[in-house]
């Protein structure tokens, strides 16, 4: 099966080239695309020189915006599956294989990497984790599914989830919602371990003074959501 | 609501018709997005020929004052376009969402077309 890893990336110019090193390196059988969130920083000039594969987004679009792009290329480019890693080399491309074995057996439609099943790694400050389990809850409210690590950024989905991102993905801390917005459309979700790093240089785009706009909007959206159209 | 009030409203929609001609003829704004303001500023006219409609309204609320219905009305009314105008503006980030991922997704096309002509030339 094609599968195409998708690494949203602004301002990781410290940690962009580590990332597809680790991924080259982990000699999965993989493609893989950048998306460059018109980045200010020398991202674009380090993809450049490592002539990496890449989309170059002519304005800032945010996490969303950015990951939906990339769902497109996938689309576009008729991929089995797309595998969401960030940018900032929080990720192990060493768990790809283990995210891709359930959609290739069939057994779900989407895989996400969760950081609570092992505990092991890093797992997030304490204010964190209280706040993903917050969501985590919603969404089972909402949806029925337990999903542990609803926030994580490291996925795979299948075809039919591609072409579903691809036409319509939340603009911003998209995560929660399109999980929630999946599974009301019939997606099998489950959850592998995975240990995750912390990132090593650039931010976070959830500061401290953004969790509270953070919290309030993911949880309103998740309520809200409709089911994905696919 | 006395005469003094009435004639300031009067004055204040015939500036307000004012510059929504200009800002049209302008081309500042578009005809369309202006419609709504147009059905407010009737409204108003009404309320200020017919003052009837705005005591009557007063009594049916409650409020002792028309003066506060009509700016209660009024307040509503910019909630209602603001609304409006909040569509619009959520409409044009989509697309202006839509037109940087294709514009990304082409300049990838041009790059990969560019590199694949430079090796071709490169082997001949």
């Amino acid at each position: 099966m094609r599968t195409l890893v998708i690494i949203p990336a602004y301002n990781e110019g410290g940690n962009i080239k580590k990332v597809i090193e680790n991924l080259a390196a982990s000699s999965q059988e993989v493609d893989y695309i950048v998306v460059n969130d018109c980045s200010t920083d020398n991202t674009d000039a380090i993809l450049k020189s490592i002539n990496a594969c890449y989309l170059k987004l002519p304005v800032n679009l945010g996490i969303g915006g950015a990951m939906q792009t990339g769902y497109k290329y996938a689309y576009m480019n008729n991929y089995d599956i797309a595998i969401q890693m960030d940018g900032d080399g929080q990720h192990d491309a060493r768990y790809i294989s283990d995210l891709i074995v359930p959609i290739v057996q069939n057994q779900a439609d989407l895989v996400v990497g969760s950081r609570f099943i092992t505990k092991e790694g890093f797992q997030s400050s304490a204010m964190r984790r209280v706040g993903i389990k917050f969501l985590s809850k919603i969404v089972k409210w909402r949806c029925g599914v337990n999903i542990k690590d609803i926030t994580s950024g490291f996925r795979a989905v299948n075809k039919k989830y591609i072409k579903q991102w691809a036409e319509y993905y939340p603009v911003d801390y998209p995560e929660p919602e399109s999980m929630a917005s999946a599974v009301l459309s019939g997606c099998r979700v489950m959850e592998v371990p995975v240990v995750m790093q912390k990132r090593e240089s650039g931010k976070s785009s959830i500061s401290s003074l953004k969790s509270v706009y953070y919290m309030v909007k993911v949880s309103l959206a998740i309520l809200l959501c409709r089911k994905g159209e696919s | 609501m006395n005469l003094r009030v009435r004639i300031a409203v009067a004055i204040g929609i015939l500036f307000y018709y004012l510059l929504i001609f200009i800002l049209i003829k302008k081309r500042k704004i578009s005809l369309k997005s202006s419609l709504i303001w147009f059905f407010w500023g009737i409204i108003f006219i009404l309320f200020d020929a017919f003052p009837i409609l705005i005591i009557e309204l007063s009594r049916i609320l409650g409020i002792s004052v028309p003066l506060n219905s009509l700016l209660i009305v009024f307040i509503f009314g910019i909630l209602i376009n603001l609304i409006f105008i909040m569509g619009n503006s959520s409409r044009q980030e989509e697309k202006i969402k839509d037109l940087s991922q294709e514009l990304a997704l082409l300049e990838w096309e041009y790059r990969a077309l560019d590199q694949k002509t430079n090796n071709e030339n490169l082997s001949e």
